[in-house]
């Protein structure tokens, strides 16, 4: 049975691990936008989400470096272990610490692990009901917000059909989004557009590529991980990336193959936001389904109003962006296998390593060392 | 089987389509469409889309007459409007009628003839009840 220890420590691995995820996705970013792709939405998107595959391949990853390191593939000195590293630094001299500080520094995270699985102190106590309350919370939220989904689908009217998709139309919303069941996607559409033929037509076009892109998979994964995640800066950055990025993927995607006037279209994604405004915004459903714009509560505060200013100027720019082509492996698998090779590097070290033992006889040499200095005195 | 589905109300078109056919008596979609403004532009399609909205909310029925299908309309207006005004006095005017006709005969555009006739309505209506 995998013992609690392990779990906790997995658990934070991967959160540090999302972290580190993030500040490379950024570096990407900034060095994308130097070579003219600043615009190539799809391409980011991708990237994006290759990244966060990375992130789920790591445990992979690590058992193949464990392996390879049992059965003597990979010899015991060839460590990709970040503290294992620092240790090696330390014992060359490159760093200037007492033994004992050091080692406390090492074992700093053992420490505050043990001290938060104990639940001793009050501090513990209290951050771990305030993860159980906001994990408990958003799963309730979750659970509702499925509950409202499937009535809405449940009363909504058909139209037309394939193998595949399901469009609906329906009178209970005002915002047109895509949705997927175990086996049947599904595209509502507020029955009222059906007065709009140019806005339907649009809003189906969006849907599709939303559905071509993937993009209700990976809104119901991130939206299945946030009870556990939800707390971290780095997710809540990570998710609101991907949300704005398949948006503007799929704005420029359906302008590019449809040829649709940028300015309708905009006019369009404004006359819905009009419409869900003017409605009743508590009814909205905040997951899990991609939509033609937010129809989250907090739709109507300003990072909503900016990101929808943002996509109609993107629009309104009307920037080809440079096609990637087959560029992007060059960018995505160095990023994926720094990502690895992150994930790799923060994991608990072997206690046992010819390092490790040199720095434990070095504090143990401190030590004596501090007794004779007393006994001398 | 066609599934049904009741919706005591109806959305913005559906109730433009509604009028029309409250005022044609029976109507096919094309009957419809044509009453609809000039510069519309609906399609056929989306016009018969809403048709079969409206025969899955059980506001109107069908019936097939060589290949066109016409449409009548099973609620009558005037129980549309006070369903309509109902959901207005309960959601808008705490459930309150008084405050919803308040609220009318407040309003300074009515003219005498209109007070005289809602005078004239609510005097008939308390007869009918005390008889």
């Amino acid at each position: 049975m995998i013992e609690l220890n392990t779990l906790f420590d997995a658990y934070i691995n991967a959160n540090i691990l999302l972290v580190l995820a993030l500040c490379l996705w950024f570096a990407v970013k900034y060095a994308m936008s130097r070579f003219r792709w600043n615009t190539a939405f799809e391409t980011q998107l991708r990237l994006l989400n290759g990244a966060f595959l990375a992130i789920l391949a790591c445990p992979v990853a690590i058992g193949i470096y464990v392996i390879l390191h049992k059965i003597g593939i990979m010899p015991e000195r060839f460590s990709l272990n970040f503290a294992d590293a620092v240790v090696a630094q330390y014992l060359q001299g490159n760093l200037n610490m007492k033994p004992s500080e050091f080692e406390a520094a090492l074992g700093l995270r053992k420490t505050i692990s043990a001290e938060f699985l104990s639940l001793n102190s009050t501090f513990s106590k209290i951050i771990a009901a305030l993860v159980a309350a906001g994990a408990i919370t958003l799963t309730i939220r979750t659970t509702q917000s499925l509950r409202r989904l499937r009535k809405i689908i449940k009363t909504s009217y058909p139209w037309r059909s394939t193998r595949r998709v399901n469009i609906r139309l329906s009178d209970r919303i005002h915002v047109p989004f895509s949705t997927r069941g175990l086996t049947k996607r599904y595209i509502i559409i507020p029955s009222a557009m059906l007065a709009q033929n140019a806005d339907f037509k649009m809003a189906l076009a969006h849907e599709f590529d939303h559905l071509r892109q993937s993009d209700i998979e990976w809104e119901i994964g991130l939206e299945a991980i946030k009870p556990l995640f939800f707390w971290n800066p780095a997710f809540q950055i990570w998710k609101r990336n991907v949300e704005h990025l398949r948006e503007l993927a799929c704005d420029q995607r359906v302008l590019n193959r449809k040829g649709y006037d940028p300015r309708a279209y905009g006019a369009c994604l404004l006359r819905v936001c009009d419409n869900a405004l003017k409605n009743d915004t508590s009814r909205s459903i905040a997951m899990p389904q991609v939509g033609l714009v937010s129809q989250e509560r907090k739709g109507l505060g300003l990072m909503r109003q900016d990101f929808l200013k943002h996509r109609v100027m993107s629009m309104l720019s009307a920037q080809t962006p440079a096609s990637s082509g087959q560029k992007i492996r060059w960018v995505m698998l160095p990023l994926a296998a720094l990502i690895v090779f992150a994930g790799i590097s923060i994991q608990k070290p072997g206690d046992w390593s010819h390092d490790r033992l040199m720095l434990s006889t070095i504090v143990n040499l401190e030590r004596m060392d501090t007794i004779n200095g007393l006994g001398v005195r | 089987m066609r599934q049904k589905k009741k919706n005591e109300f109806l959305t913005e078109v559906e109730l433009e389509f509604m009028s029309h056919l409250w005022d044609l008596g029976e109507a096919s979609v094309r009957d419809v469409l044509g009453a609809l403004d000039k510069d519309r532009n609906l399609a056929y399609t989306s016009a018969a889309t809403i048709m079969r909205i409206l025969e899955q909310k059980e506001f109107v029925t069908s019936v097939k007459r060589g290949k066109t299908f016409y449409y009548k309309a099973l609620m009558p207006k005037d129980t549309y409007q006070t369903k309509s005004l109902r959901r207005l006095s309960d959601e808008l005017f705490d459930k309150s009628p008084a405050t919803l006709v308040a609220r009318l005969v407040d309003d300074n555009n009515l003219s005498e003839e209109v007070l005289e006739e809602i005078r004239a309505l609510l005097d008939g209506k308390l007869k009918d009840d005390r008889a």
